[in-house]
């Protein structure tokens, strides 16, 4: 402040004495209020800085608390998705991103959700306002930061910034803003510690969870189409029609689309599994016979391999041992043809054998042999050898079909299956609506009482054939009697004929309820529909809904 | 200077509580209904108080009136009261000379504090006498317009239930209270006191302490009390909540409100604030003194349209449901 004495002095001398007080008093003044001012503006400022620096300070714990708070996050999530891989892993046959990834992708989530806050505007009003929820300080430190921000020259402001930084100051920051190690930590150790032991369960996949688990039943489905399909790309493509083949594959193609559990494609399935039962061959009599067969050569010293052979039902081994003979007969000493001539002649054969070609080539065989003729015992045998062959042939289709046949089966049992257990209530009953489900339909198609189509309303738990003949009884629910209701509606579909429908019975005639006519109990005559105190309470909806219907449209009616 | 502040703002706290103590020597309970007249009376608005009858309206007025030693007047109002009898009237004058000159006669409403019993029972042209009166602070007969001294502050009482003979007040005339402040039905606890209070020789009476001088300077401390923007966009965001057709607006406004608060609403809410934030000591508004005085100030201020009186529903559920729903700044 710059020193007014001289002016002081000089009043006291001078003979305008009176003039010189006034400017005196006035230059004072006007000092003293730019002094006032000053220190104002200072005052202001220096409270200003206070707030703004601990705001920062309170800002940096925050944030920091957020890291570490995000931190057990981010890890709790990543250990959450990679236990769900591990599980998802030892559950499905599905191949998990590698760990590596899952560390990267958290670590890049962590450090962009980190730094996020520190390029935010406005973060320290946030603070602030934190700041006023966790000391209850009534929105001061916010208002106070507004006034920092946007400086005004007001007494009251000035006393608000001075206060908001007293409080700031008082303000123990270490109780309001703890560094405490997250909950979510907990959630770290206990995922942590689920994956260590998930990671001693050998990856195989348990059968109980299969069964348990409706999407391992749907990848079993899966499995077992694509044994189908091996199963179908073998001969039986060779064998099979072309037609009846194109069939199959289109099947196929149905089975692996998206509809697993359509009804037609069990009734498809069903088809598809008569035509190859139709296709087999029946080698059970044919078995039967070569091992016949096979024990009456057992005895033979020469035949015995290619009995051996039989008794195995080993066919093309057998031929390969007769072609093997049918080369050395030019080598063998004649006591060994004849022998060989004895023991293929020896043997007497039922006329209904099915195999008749090998026969037929082994007893021609043996009569080229007793006539000494080696080249046409030869040429027998290789003939025996052939037919052999095309009963390998046989034999490995009918294989194949029957594990086609099989597979297919299996297949639409399962079906079925899952069908049955997604049409059952949680309790274990069959609801209503689900009667006349694929399951039942397959089983009526597949040889089973086709029934009336119609099921029953009430629970069913027998066979489809049984619950046909099942009676309706009396409804014991109002549900049941609205389900029956809904049943004998059906029935009048026949009305539907106008004319029909004046001459049949009304729907109330036929209702077991009981209908109530609603009459009015009130009359309105005499007072206002309006005036909310004489409307029947009962009534103020009809007259709300009456009014809202009949008022012109607003603006805001369309939007709506 | 902020010393004095600090002063002003410790002495209006000091004889605020003195007069709620000494209203609270008679009046049992209703703590929000002092405050909130008080509040009113230091934000220059006027007060609607509505309560079934024997629940202590007229009392609280009177037992205000009493501690502020400020002019009292009551008009009852009643159907045949005229407008004339309100503001007064010209009359005739005849000097010693015989000659004659109209004067005007002051009527009840020259007055500080004015108890307007039962308003709604007055016929509009008599309710609407004291329109001006409410916002001008002025009364005009004929061509002469009359200043009323400050602080003049009406507190109107009406009964809720009784609707047989009333005339309900129309929206322009509501629009000029402050407050609507709504007195509850006493608690059992509070009946034993208010027994023990009135039902003896010797009544409760409350000293006189405040006068018209620091009324008026209560009121100037007031007006002074910064408000933060983002508080006042609080304030003007609730506003605009309970008006139907704009970008903010509830819900519950568009099914129910037919017209919302006024920006004199708005003011009521951030004057009502200030005085509020004052009463708790604080030289700046906090969100929740907008909160505090929300209700009071929205619920005579919203016109519900016809789905909203079909349904029955009250004001102040949609109030408190705009209030839950519209967040506070930094929230």
């Amino acid at each position: 402040m710059p020193s007014l004495g001289w002016l002081q002095t000089l009043s006291d001398y001078a003979p305008w004495q009176e003039e010189c007080r006034v400017y005196i008093s006035r230059e004072v003044g006007r000092t003293t209020n730019e002094i006032s001012v000053v220190k104002s503006a200072d005052g202001r400022s220096r409270e200003s800085s206070r707030v703004r620096s601990i705001l920062k300070k309170i800002d940096r714990r925050v944030h920091l608390i957020y890291c570490s708070d995000l931190l057990a996050k981010v890890i709790c999530t990543t250990l959450g998705i990679s236990l769900f891989f591990q599980i998802n892993g030892i559950l499905f046959p599905v191949e998990s991103p590698p760990l590596r990834v899952l560390i990267v992708g958290s670590m890049l989530f962590y450090i962009c959700f980190a730094i996020k806050p520190i390029f935010e505007k406005n973060r320290l009003n946030r603070t602030a306002g934190l700041t006023d929820e966790l000391a209850d300080l009534s929105d001061e430190i916010k208002t106070a930061y507004w006034f920092v921000r946007n400086p005004m020259e007001s007494a009251w402001i000035d006393l608000q910034l001075r206060r908001a930084a007293k409080s700031l100051d008082k303000l123990k920051l270490e109780e309001l803003f703890p560094f405490k190690i997250s909950r979510w930590f907990g959630g770290v150790f206990i995922l942590g510690g689920l994956g260590t032991g998930l990671s001693l369960i050998p990856n195989e996949t348990p059968l109980f969870l299969r069964e348990m688990d409706p999407e391992t039943s749907f990848s079993e489905i899966e499995n077992q189409i694509a044994d189908l399909q091996s199963s179908l790309e073998g001969d039986v493509e060779t064998f099979l029609d072309e037609s009846d083949f194109e069939g199959l594959e289109r099947l196929l193609e149905d089975l692996k689309g998206d509809e697993i559990l359509n009804e037609e494609l069990l009734m498809e399935l069903q088809q598809a599994e008569e035509i190859l039962n139709e296709e087999i061959f029946g080698m059970d009599a044919l078995t039967q016979e070569l091992v016949q067969l096979s024990q009456e050569f057992s005895e033979s010293q020469k035949l015995s391999d290619f009995a051996n052979s039989l008794g195995e039902m080993d066919l093309t081994s057998a031929a390969q041992k007769l072609r093997e003979m049918s080369e050395n007969l030019a080598n063998m000493d004649p006591s060994v043809l004849n022998e060989l001539e004895q023991e293929l002649q020896s043997q007497e054969f039922s006329e209904s054998f099915s195999a008749e070609e090998l026969l037929d080539a082994l007893d021609e065989a043996g009569t080229a042999l007793a006539q000494d003729q080696i080249s046409k015992a030869e040429g027998s045998l290789t003939e025996a050898a052939e037919a052999l062959d095309a009963m390998a042939q046989n034999q490995s289709l009918d294989e194949a079909l029957n594990e086609a046949s099989m597979s297919m089966q299996a297949l639409s049992q399962e079906i079925s299956q899952r069908a049955n257990n997604s049409s059952m209530t949680p309790d274990g009953q069959m609801e209503s609506g689900a009667a006349g489900s694929a399951s039942d339909e397959v089983t009526k198609s597949s040889g089973g009482d086709p029934g009336d189509g119609s099921g029953p309303a009430g629970n069913s738990t027998g066979t489809p054939s049984e619950v046909a003949e099942l009676e309706l009884g009396e409804a014991t629910t109002l549900e049941v009697q609205l389900s029956l209701e809904i049943i004998d509606e059906q029935f009048m579909e026949e009305y539907s004929d106008p004319q029909n429908l004046f001459q049949g019975a009304s729907q109330k005639q036929l209702s077991d309820l009981q209908f109530y006519e609603i009459g009015g109990l009130t009359e309105y005559s005499n007072a206002s529909a309006l005036d909310v105190e004489t409307v029947f309470w009962q009534y103020s909806d009809l007259v709300k809904n009456y009014f809202l219907g009949i008022r012109p449209l607003r603006k805001n009616d369309n939007k709506n | 200077m902020i010393t004095k502040i600090d002063n002003q703002i410790a002495l209006f706290r000091d004889e605020f509580d003195k007069v709620r103590t000494e209203i609270g020597k008679v009046i049992v309970g209703n703590e929000e209904v002092i405050d909130g007249t008080l509040v009113s009376l230091l934000s220059k608005g006027h007060v609607l108080l509505e309560g079934i009858p024997g629940v202590g309206k007229t009392k609280i007025v009177s037992t205000v009136a009493d501690v502020l030693q400020l002019k009292f007047s009551r008009i009852q109002f009643t159907p045949d009261l005229m407008p004339g009898d309100v503001v007064g009237s010209d009359i005739m004058h005849e000097t010693d000379t015989g000659e004659k000159h109209l004067s005007f006669q002051k009527g009840p409403i020259f007055t500080n504090i004015l108890l307007a019993d039962e308003i709604n029972r007055a016929t509009p042209k008599t309710q609407s006498a004291l329109l001006e009166a409410m916002q001008e602070r002025s009364v005009t007969v004929g061509v002469t317009t009359h200043q009323l001294k400050p602080p003049f502050f009406v507190l109107a009482t009406q009964n809720p239930v009784e609707m047989e003979g009333t005339y309900p007040l129309p929206e322009a005339q509501l629009d000029r209270f402050f407050y609507k402040l709504r007195i509850k039905y006493p608690e059992s606890e509070h009946m034993h006191e208010i027994m023990n209070r009135t039902t003896t020789s010797t009544e409760p009476i409350a000293r006189t302490v405040l006068d018209r001088d620091q009324i008026v300077e209560m009121r100037e401390t007031a007006r002074n009390v910064p408000i933060a923007p983002s508080i006042q966009d609080y304030a003007i965001r609730l506003t605009l909540a309970t008006n139907p057709g704009n970008a903010h607006t509830h819900p519950l406004t568009e099914k129910y409100v037919r017209f919302g608060a006024s920006p004199r609403g708005t003011q009521a809410l951030v004057v009502g604030s200030k005085v509020n934030a004052l009463v708790n000591g604080r030289v700046h508004v906090a969100c929740k003194d907008i909160r505090s005085y929300f209700l009071p100030a929205f619920r005579h201020r919203i016109l519900l349209n016809f789905e909203g009186e079909a349904d029955r529903v009250d004001p102040d559920d949609i109030l408190e449901t705009i209030m839950n729903d519209i967040l506070e700044p930094q929230k």
